[in-house]
């Protein structure tokens, strides 16, 4: 059993007022109460940004590495202990630019993992700079004559790389995204949430009013099996039309059900001792 | 005028104009703030949260439309 | 008397089988009862080019490569022309009669041997990958080896391919044959191969060792990107992976090799990764983040010449500098040479062992001479290896204190999925692990990791070896595989001795200092262009050993190198 006590850490959330990552947090942890994810069966891994500083606030045994490196992290958490339910906070430079190489492998690999795509359109720790993700022409601190690059579509991206649980929730609607996070983790292999984050300090285009005005749910009748339409809605985004919810699910094996040796028990349970190695020192003979 | 509510040693207040129903204060602290039928948050009446909480719903307001006073200093503790 | 050592060389076109001809013969010298040290060279092209198998056999040790040539198998023009100016006195040349191949400018002392190797070959049905077992059966046949011995073998090779397997049969037994009925007189000259029935030895290169090591430590995890000269140590782990129960994954670069790594050693797997100077390159950020997050963490670093693509499949020792300040800023590096594939073998264990004691990152470096040539070896022991985690529990505590500031350095480890909190952050972190930048933490947090060094120094920093006697009119001081060489070399000498350094940081200060400063005579011997080493002694111990002999052109010490340095050192 898991409650709010339990998830807090001494110290209070430092992000700046009305920021995306508040509610963000509070899905997460909404989950975690409600599926009882604990020291005892979850680790967060987290990269270097905003998102990042959530590994304080929050009492899950967790793992801040380097920026643009979450994901290799966490691949070599969840091969080494598979019993672990195991997410990674990232941000969208976090994901894309530093770790864009990264993520394309992971996902192809469809490694048994959860990732929280804190997507708020720009580099914000280091006080706005454009990302992978930010639109064309848009004026920030590193694009002061507009945005001279095209953005990446991370859903459309997730897709093409084989990522087998592609979603998009809007960071302030805690209801929806906490039932998206709990159905993610449930999914066997690489899930991606892209959760759509204002970043009121920095990001004057992509704010909660504009939010508001523009997502919308994907209408029940929508098969997320079917990619060719995932791609499709996928790349709807705009005046009316951000969909949001579940876009693509496919079941397919997991990185880590490929390992007969993980087969009984997670990697960390199986004795390394290792006395008899007569037999394979002999075949040097 | 907007309406104060005392939770605590806490004066509540949203400025009905500024609020844009994010509802983020809704999240952190349901049996204080709730949206009506204009989408815009209430404090509720007779409520009771711890503080720290409270704080943090008033953080995580995106237009700062949560007014936290000191009940005993009546000096105004959010936004700071 | 020095042991007297034979030195076979089979030489020809890439592709000709010359490697895996090579490797048998050398299992048959051993299974013989002869020890034997094989010194490869090819050059990094996809398909083609020179290839040189050298095999050093000897009844006594032998562990260095030599020069001069007792034996050549030529098995195209090319072999002749390269090798023709390396002969020793006497020596057998084996070429094939049936070809157009011309023998004219050889030494006259040479006993050229024309056996029609590609015609034998064809009559047995085989195309040209059979003449150099041909060529095999020559050679065993000139050296009288045990027949039987030599079979065995080929049938252990190749007991799942039998057509191959007939055909190499027929073709050693034809040039066995051969060499008994047309090269009666020659034989007697040749160095006799019988089969001495003594306990036959272990034949393997540096990166078998690796791998067997790593086995025997309990590794869980190893992610490792392929890169001459540690290739070897990836398909070594991914076939042991599944009788053995660990995990070996290629990941997409040596950034992920690194990072995976040390995920999976932060949930408690005992891990490894493996690369050479350039992808060590791209290592160089993960490797101070296991630092600051005190995440133990093996790393194999296989040298070869730089800078960038370099020399891929030649041999360096070019990296020492590089790898012992690489990363930004401060953290404690356990950094050690191997200078056999002995030493590999122990080293790894032992790295292995100090990376879990002080939850550091220990790199072994070996040069590419080391993971990619063969020798004889006594079979490992690996009886009294325990397996100790050091510090690390699982049992539940409330307030766990993953960075506790403790007199040794090394804090209490525990693991995620056992209730402890903490967070391993690459942050500056409190006890706890929560990001904290106040200055009286980032201080107590420093020293307590840099104190593990303090710790090391005390308690498991092994004294430098010497080989040869104490007091000598010349010492030698070098490192890596140039001890195969000079170890050969020194048997000559009485007054010659050989200071072999292998922990690079923490250094040995005292006791290099009280060894260089009674010292009568100081060479230095590296493969590379600044002598890394020297700078090295003389950061830490203010001697400077001006005599260097530095070579950088991918080349190793020749034992023949070795003994020139000395006498004109020794003439002076």
């Amino acid at each position: 059993m898991t409650t709010m006590a339990d998830l807090a850490t001494p110290i209070m959330p430092n992000w700046c007022p009305g920021c995306g990552n508040f509610t963000i947090w509070l899905s997460f942890k909404n989950a975690a109460i409600e599926n009882g994810w604990d020291n005892t069966n979850t680790s967060i891994i987290a990269g270097i940004g905003c998102h990042g500083h959530l590994v304080n606030f929050t009492k899950l045994t967790s793992f801040e590495g380097l920026h643009g490196r979450p994901l290799p992290l966490a691949s070599g958490v969840k091969l080494a202990n598979t019993r672990l339910n195991v997410f990674v906070f990232t941000g969208d430079g976090d994901c894309f630019g530093e770790g864009g190489n990264h993520f394309i492998h992971a996902a192809r690999r469809n490694h048994d993992i959860t990732i929280m795509l804190h997507d708020n359109g720009l580099y914000a720790l280091t006080t706005g700079q454009a990302s992978p993700l930010t639109e064309h022409e848009v004026k920030t601190k590193s694009t002061p004559t507009g945005n001279p690059d095209n953005p990446i579509n991370p859903l459309v991206m997730a897709i093409a790389s084989g990522a087998t649980f592609v979603a998009r929730a809007y960071g302030s609607d805690v209801k929806q995204l906490t039932e998206i996070i709990k159905k993610a983790n449930e999914h066997k292999g690489f899930a991606i949430i892209d959760i759509l984050q204002p970043c009121e300090t920095y990001n004057k285009i992509l704010t909660h009013q504009f939010y508001q005005d523009n997502v919308y749910y994907l209408e029940d009748s929508y098969d997320p099996k079917n990619k060719t339409k995932a791609f499709e809605r996928a790349h709807e985004f705009g005046e009316k039309k951000i969909p949001l919810g579940i876009f693509y699910i496919e079941e397919k094996p997991t990185l880590e059900s490929h390992y007969v040796q993980l087969e009984s028990k997670p990697l960390i349970d199986i004795p390394l001792d290792r006395k008899n190695m007569d037999n394979v020192f002999n075949k040097y003979l | 005028m907007d309406k104060e509510v005392q939770i605590g040693n806490l004066k509540v207040k949203v400025l009905r104009d500024t609020c844009i129903g994010a509802a983020s204060c809704v999240a952190f602290a349901p049996t204080v703030f709730q949206l009506d039928d204009e989408r815009k948050a209430v404090v509720i009446e007779g409520a009771n949260e711890t503080a720290e909480i409270i704080m943090m719903a008033a953080q995580s307001c995106p237009v700062k439309a949560i007014i936290l006073t000191d009940a005993t200093t009546g000096e105004q503790v959010w936004p700071n | 008397m020095p042991t007297k050592v034979y030195k076979l060389k089979i030489a020809g076109q890439a592709g000709q089988g010359i490697k895996s001809s090579g490797l048998t013969f050398a299992r048959f010298a051993t299974r013989s009862g002869f020890n034997i040290y094989n010194y490869f060279e090819y050059p990094s092209l996809i398909r083609g080019g020179h290839n040189v198998m050298q095999i050093n056999i000897s009844d006594g040790e032998v562990s260095g490569p030599s020069k001069l040539t007792d034996f050549l198998v030529a098995l195209n023009q090319e072999s002749i022309h390269k090798h023709k100016n390396s002969l020793s006195e006497g020596a057998f040349v084996l070429y094939d009669g049936a070809s157009k191949i011309k023998v004219e400018s050889l030494p006259n002392s040479v006993k050229l041997l024309s056996v029609p190797l590609s015609k034998m070959a064809h009559e047995i049905g085989g195309q040209d990958i059979l003449i150099n077992m041909v060529a095999l059966g020559v050679v065993a046949g000139m050296m009288q080896g045990d027949m039987t011995v030599l079979q065995t073998l080929v049938e252990e090779e190749y007991h799942d391919k039998p057509e191959i397997l007939k055909a190499d049969i027929l073709a050693i037994e034809h040039g066995y044959k051969y060499a008994q009925e047309n090269f009666k007189d020659l034989i007697e000259s040749c160095f006799k191969l019988q089969n001495h029935k003594k306990e036959s030895r272990m034949i393997l290169n540096g990166s078998d060792s690796v791998s067997l090591a790593a086995v025997a430590s309990g590794l869980q995890f190893s992610a490792i990107y392929p890169m001459s000269p540690i290739t070897g140590v990836l398909s070594n782990l991914a076939k042991l992976q599944t009788e053995f129960k660990f995990i070996f994954k290629q990941p997409e670069d040596e950034i992920s090799a690194i990072v995976m790594a040390i995920g999976a050693s932060f949930a408690g797997a005992r891990s490894m990764t493996a690369t050479s100077g350039g992808g060590f390159c791209l290592m160089t950020e993960g490797y101070g983040l296991a630092g600051i997050t005190e995440t133990p963490l093996v790393i194999i670093e296989g040298m070869r010449p730089g800078p960038a693509t370099g020399l891929p499949t030649w041999n360096s020792q070019g990296d020492l500098l590089f790898v012992l300040n690489a990363h930004q800023d401060e953290f404690p590096r356990l950094v050690l040479a191997a200078g056999d594939l002995t030493e590999a073998f122990y080293m790894t264990m032992e790295a292995f062992y100090l990376a879990d004691k002080y939850q550091t990152p220990v790199v072994v470096l070996l040069d590419k001479n080391i993971l990619e040539h063969e020798q004889s070896v006594p079979k490992f022991d690996i009886s009294d290896y325990r397996i100790d985690r050091g510090k690390m529990t699982t049992e539940f505590s409330p307030e766990f204190k993953r960075f506790l500031i403790t007199e040794d350095g090394i804090s209490p480890r525990t693991i995620p999925g056992v209730g402890n909190f903490f967070i391993a952050n690459s942050d500056e972190h409190d006890e706890k692990g929560f990001s904290n930048e106040e200055i009286e933490n980032r201080n107590n947090q420093m020293n307590k990791r840099m104190r593990k060094l303090q710790t090391f120094i005390k308690n498991d920093l092994p004294k430098p070896t010497i080989y040869g006697n104490e007091n000598a009119d010349l010492t030698i001081v070098s490192w890596g595989s140039n001890k195969g060489s000079i170890i050969q070399a020194l048997e000559e000498y009485t007054n010659v001795n050989y200071l072999h350094l292998t922990w690079m940081n923490p250094f040995p200060v005292d006791e290099i200092i009280n060894i260089l400063k009674n010292a009568k005579k100081l060479v230095i011997l590296e493969c590379n262009y600044s002598g890394q080493l020297a700078i090295l002694i003389r950061q830490h111990t203010g001697i400077d050993i001006t005599d260097k002999i530095l070579k950088f052109d991918g080349r190793p010490f020749f034992v023949e190198d070795i003994k020139d340095i000395i006498n004109e050192r020794l003439k002076k």
